[in-house]
């Protein structure tokens, strides 16, 4: 029975971790402007994208102009390695934690311009959007990243899940319940006698 | 492993803005405005009076009528009309509003930087299409010669599209090039001359 739990949470992880990469990866290819879908992308492209949010303008001080030139940079390229981590199933755990840390800045930025009354382009996921119509900033984004967010904590909670690179080595990032089975690899940890039984 | 979580997230963090360092120092254009932060800041809403002026033809909204901007004409008698332009009737520097809009109206090729659909709708009398998601367009309005003045638009307001237009026809070495910052709406609102249908000088998307 716990195995059969381990391994629904390893195939959760495994699902949830290639869907992450598959979105992050998606978006930072437009924001670099890489591949034929992202004509209208590209780092100037997101650089008015950000520098719309006026994010110094509402908070002095918070985000000065000359930071957003390398953080048009460094948004995507984070998104992207984040991306090339989960799909892997390497770093899964920290890549989650980074993407956590977007995620939630992203939430704070487009809060902070819908009650400012903004309306702006998001710039999130180019003119095919995700879930939400692309265009204006709505607060359909905002569901949207707080889903993102609860999607990317779940893999920081299980670990890379099936076939990730971690496993293939034999080491860590199992996706093992508190007292289950861990299958790791070479390195199989059987569940103690004395677990509970359904 | 979840120990080790924060130490490999900063090493990622720390992998991340060392690519994106390396990929800024090779995309050095990316700016955060097209003029610079010495540039005169974009006028306040337009000030036109109540009766708008008389624009240099009369409106139409048909597509037979001859654009303003002959290529040939504007590629050989640029530098004549460099002298005229270097001083703009009402407003100087690269932002500029209606009147001044109305102004350049003939001498200069106009820039639409909205999306493709909201240009066949209805545009300016003779200005070309370069939205944001054919940027590669711009290269073609280079045979009309890089000092030829041009006066790019969007859709007013928070539109950042002709920001963009512009830094890609600088980036092209274009000399002469003026954001209309009203914009479209205020086009339309002063009774100018507007048209409809597909882009003619550069062709359709």
């Amino acid at each position: 029975m716990m195995q059969a739990i381990t391994g629904f949470f390893n195939v959760v992880a495994l699902v949830l971790r290639v869907a992450l990469a598959g979105v992050f990866g998606y978006a930072a290819s437009i924001k670099l402007g890489l591949g034929p879908w992202s004509a209208d992308g590209g780092p100037q492209a997101f650089l008015f994208n950000i520098k719309g949010f006026e994010i110094n303008q509402a908070y002095p001080g918070l985000l000065p102009d000359h930071l957003l030139v390398p953080l048009a940079f460094i948004i995507p390229w984070l998104e992207l390695l984040c991306a090339i981590f989960l799909l892997l199933g390497m770093w899964t755990r920290a890549s989650a934690l980074v993407l956590a840390g977007l995620l939630i800045t992203f939430i704070g930025a487009i809060y902070s311009v819908l009650s400012r009354g903004m309306e702006i382009e998001c710039g999130c996921f180019g003119k095919f959007g995700l879930f939400c119509t692309p265009g204006k900033i709505t607060e359909c984004n905002l569901i949207q990243n707080a889903a993102l967010l609860t999607a990317v904590l779940v893999v920081w909670l299980l670990g890379p899940g099936f076939f990730g690179v971690e496993r293939a080595l034999g080491r860590r990032g199992c996706a093992c319940g508190r007292r289950g089975a861990c299958d790791c690899g070479a390195k199989r940890i059987e569940p103690k006698p004395a677990s509970p039984t359904a | 492993m979840i120990a080790r979580a924060p130490a490999q997230a900063l090493a990622i963090v720390g992998l991340g803005v060392g690519v994106a360092f390396v990929h800024w120092a090779q995309e050095p254009t990316v700016r955060l405005s097209a003029f610079g932060s010495d540039a005169p800041a974009p006028p306040p809403p337009d000030t036109l009076p109540p009766e708008p002026r008389t624009p240099a033809a009369p409106e139409t909204s048909e597509p037979e009528q001859a654009p303003p901007v002959d290529p040939q004409r504007d590629a050989s008698a640029a530098p004549a009309t460099q002298g005229d332009l270097a001083s703009p009737p009402t407003t100087g520097g690269p932002y500029i509003g209606t009147d001044a809009a109305v102004a350049l109206w003939g001498d200069a090729i106009f820039v639409d930087a909205r999306e493709p659909r909201e240009y066949v709708e209805g545009h300016i009398a003779g200005a070309v299409m370069i939205p944001a998601s054919s940027r590669d367009r711009a290269v073609r309005l280079a045979d009309y010669g890089l000092d030829t003045p041009v006066v790019i638009y969007c859709g007013g307001g928070e539109c950042d599209a002709s920001e963009l237009i512009a830094i890609t026809l600088q980036n092209l070495g274009f000399t002469d090039i003026r954001v209309y910052k009203d914009g479209y709406p205020a086009w339309v609102a002063g009774g100018h001359p507007v048209e409809t249908g597909e882009d003619t000088l550069l062709g359709p998307e």
